[in-house]
C-alpha cells in the first residue's frame, strides 16, 4: 500500500510546504530560466500538479528532494521551448544576468552567471545545487537520479569548466 | 578568490533578487461537464442567430426584434459574483451574473467537502484582463467537536464573466462551524478581514488567546500578521477603508439585537468609533436610529456611509436607501420602495455610486436612483460582490 508524506496526503498541509519552500525553490529555479516571471510559473506548476495527481512517495523525507526534481524538469523545459523560438513563440524576460538587466547584479557576478549558462545542462544544474542549495552530494544525487558517484566527477568537471570559461572571457 | 567562491556569491546575490513574499498558489480550472465545455460553441451559434435572424424575418418585425433595451448599468462593472452555500446533497458554488440582467454568466461548484461562505472583491490587483474576488471557504469539520478548519482562496473572472482560475491565499484557520462569516479585502488584496466564532474555550493561538466558545470575533491579517478581537455582536457586514487602516463593521449588538456600524482601527482594535453619530451630529443620529438600520456599509471610495433601514410593511419588511457624507444624509430613491424578507447584502462598485443589493431571492441594481430587480426570484446567496 502506498503511503502518502503527511503535506501530501494531507491536502490542508499542502499551503504550509507551498509557503514554507515556495520562495526557495523560485530563487533555485531564477538561476536556470533566468527571470523571476517564469521561474513562478514553473514553481506554480508543479505545485498545481502535486496537489491534482499526489505523486507516489513512499519517504516522506523526499518530498522536498521529489519537489526540487519537478522544478528541475519545469526549467529544463522551459529552455528546451526557448530553443524551439518558431515554434514556441513564447516571450520571456532577459535574465538577470544579462546586458539588459545590468542595474540587477554587478557586473562580476553577472560574468559569473554568463559563464554557468554556457555549461552544459547536468554540470549547470550541480553547480547550482551544491553551491546555491547547499546540498550534499548524496541529495544532489536524489534530485538528478544520477549516482553520487557521478556527482562528484561532473562537479570535479563542472568547476573546472567554468574557471576556463571565466578565463576565456578575460 | 576562487572560482567557487565567485559562483557562490553571485549565486547568493542572483537568488537574493527574488523577494521572500507570498504567491498566491493558483489552481488549474476544475474539469467542466462536456456542455459546459462546449458552451462556447454554444454562445457562438446563439450570438450568430441573433444577428443574422432579423435578415430573415418580415420587415415589419426587423427593427423591434433587433433593437433590444440594453439596461444602463452606469459605470459598474458588468458582471458581480454571487456565493451560495452548500444544502444537502447540493454542493457550494460561486456564480457569475451580469449586472444588466441578472443572467448567469458562469458557475463553479466547490470540491467535496467544502462549503463557501463569502466573497470580497480585489479590483486593483493589476490584472489588465481579469477581476479578482477572494473567497471565504470552510475547508473540512473534523478537527475537533464543533469546529472547521477555513480558508481563503483567489478567483479569477475574465473580461467575459467565465471563471479561469483559483489560487490559495495564506490564510487558514479554525473557527466554530456556524456562521455567518463576512469576508474583507483591500482594493490590492494586501489586508483580509473575516469574522467568526471561537470553537475552543481559551485556546491559545499564534494571534492570541481565544475568547469562549461561540464568541463571535474578528479578524484582521495584513503582512502575515494576524490580529483578532471580539466583535461585541453578530457581524452582518466588514468592509476596508480605502487604505486598509481603519476596518468598518457592521454588527447586531449581542444584548439587544441593534443595528450598528463601528469603525475600527485596525492597528489597535480597541479604538472605536461610530461613524453614525459622528457624521451628521445628533439630529443625524436620531433619523439614522440604529433600532431600524437593517446593514450599513462605507463605500470604497470611504468618504460615504450607504444605509439600508428596514420597517415593517406587512408581511416583509420596506427597505429605504440613505447616504451619509459630509454632515448630511440623503435618501437614494423613494422610501419604503424595496421589499425583503431577510437580511440584507450590499454592494457598491469601488470607483462609482451604483449599487447591488440582496434582500432574500431577489438582486436589486440601483443606478441613478432607480431600482431594479434584476433577479426575481432566485436563490439566496451568501454574499456577493461587484
Amino acid at each position: 500500500m502506498i503511503r502518502w508524506p503527511a503535506a501530501i496526503a494531507d491536502r490542508d498541509a499542502l499551503p504550509a510546504f507551498y509557503r514554507e519552500h515556495q520562495t526557495g525553490l523560485v530563487r533555485l529555479a531564477v538561476m536556470l530560466v533566468g527571470d523571476e516571471a517564469t521561474a513562478e510559473d514553473v514553481v506554480q506548476d508543479v505545485f498545481v500538479r502535486l496537489h491534482r495527481e499526489r505523486p507516489a512517495l513512499r519517504d516522506e523525507g523526499k518530498l522536498l528532494a521529489y519537489t526540487r526534481a519537478a522544478v528541475l524538469n519545469g526549467c529544463r523545459s522551459v529552455l528546451r521551448r526557448r530553443k524551439l523560438a518558431h515554434r514556441h513563440a513564447e516571450r520571456h524576460l532577459p535574465p538577470v544576468w544579462s546586458a539588459e538587466a545590468a542595474a540587477m547584479l554587478g557586473e562580476d557576478h553577472r560574468e559569473v552567471m554568463r559563464a554557468l549558462h554556457r555549461l552544459p545542462r547536468r554540470k549547470r544544474e550541480v553547480l547550482v545545487l551544491r553551491y546555491y542549495a547547499d546540498l550534499p552530494d548524496a541529495e544532489i544525487a536524489v534530485v538528478l537520479r544520477i549516482r553520487p558517484s557521478t556527482v562528484r566527477s561532473t562537479m570535479s568537471r563542472a568547476l573546472a569548466a567554468l574557471e576556463r570559461e571565466l578565463e576565456a572571457t578575460r | 578568490m576562487t572560482v567557487e567562491d565567485r559562483l557562490r556569491a553571485a549565486l547568493r546575490d542572483t537568488g537574493d533578487l527574488v523577494a521572500d513574499r507570498p504567491r498566491p498558489l493558483r489552481h488549474t480550472p476544475r474539469q467542466r461537464a462536456r456542455w459546459q465545455r462546449l458552451l462556447p460553441l454554444w454562445s457562438a451559434l446563439a450570438a450568430a442567430l441573433v444577428v443574422l435572424m432579423p435578415s430573415a424575418l418580415p420587415d415589419d418585425t426587423r427593427d423591434t426584434d433587433v433593437r433590444a433595451a440594453v439596461p444602463d448599468i452606469g459605470a459598474a462593472p458588468p458582471f458581480f459574483v454571487a456565493v451560495h452555500r452548500g444544502q444537502g446533497a447540493a454542493p457550494a458554488r460561486f456564480e457569475v451574473r451580469a449586472t444588466a440582467t441578472g443572467a448567469l454568466l458562469d458557475t463553479n461548484a466547490a470540491g467535496g467537502g467544502e462549503d463557501f461562505l463569502a466573497v470580497a472583491p480585489v479590483p486593483e490587483d493589476g490584472d489588465p484582463d481579469a477581476r479578482t474576488y477572494l473567497l471565504l471557504v470552510r475547508e473540512s469539520t473534523a478537527t475537533a467537536p464543533g469546529c472547521a478548519t477555513y480558508g481563503v482562496r483567489r478567483i479569477a473572472i475574465s473580461a467575459g464573466g467565465r471563471f479561469t482560475s483559483w489560487g490559495t491565499e495564506p490564510v487558514a484557520f479554525e473557527a466554530a462551524d456556524t456562521g455567518p462569516h463576512r469576508l474583507a479585502t483591500t482594493p490590492k488584496g494586501d489586508a483580509i478581514a473575516y469574522s467568526y466564532r471561537s470553537c475552543r474555550p481559551g485556546w491559545v493561538t499564534s494571534e492570541g488567546v481565544e475568547g469562549p466558545v461561540g464568541e463571535a470575533r474578528i479578524a484582521h491579517r495584513w503582512k502575515d500578521t494576524t490580529t483578532t478581537w471580539p466583535s461585541g455582536g453578530e457581524v452582518l457586514g466588514l468592509a476596508y477603508t480605502p487604505d486598509g487602516r481603519d476596518l468598518a463593521v457592521f454588527r447586531k449588538e449581542a444584548e439587544d439585537g441593534r443595528g450598528e456600524l463601528l469603525v475600527v482601527r485596525t492597528a489597535d482594535p480597541d479604538d472605536v468609533t461610530t461613524p453614525l453619530a459622528r457624521v451628521g451630529g445628533d439630529a443625524l443620529h436620531d433619523r439614522l436610529a440604529p433600532a431600524r438600520l437593517s446593514q450599513a456599509m462605507i463605500t470604497p471610495d470611504g468618504a460615504r456611509i450607504i444605509c439600508v433601514f428596514g420597517e415593517p410593511w406587512g408581511s416583509g419588511t420596506a427597505l429605504s436607501l440613505v447616504e451619509a457624507a459630509g454632515g448630511s444624509a440623503r435618501p437614494l430613491g423613494p422610501p419604503g420602495s424595496l421589499r425583503a424578507e431577510g437580511p440584507v447584502l450590499l454592494a457598491q462598485h469601488p470607483k462609482g455610486t451604483e449599487l447591488l443589493l440582496q434582500a432574500g431571492g431577489r438582486t436589486i441594481r440601483h443606478v441613478d436612483g432607480t431600482d431594479t430587480v434584476i433577479v426575481p426570484d432566485g436563490a439566496t446567496p451568501a454574499d456577493i460582490a461587484w
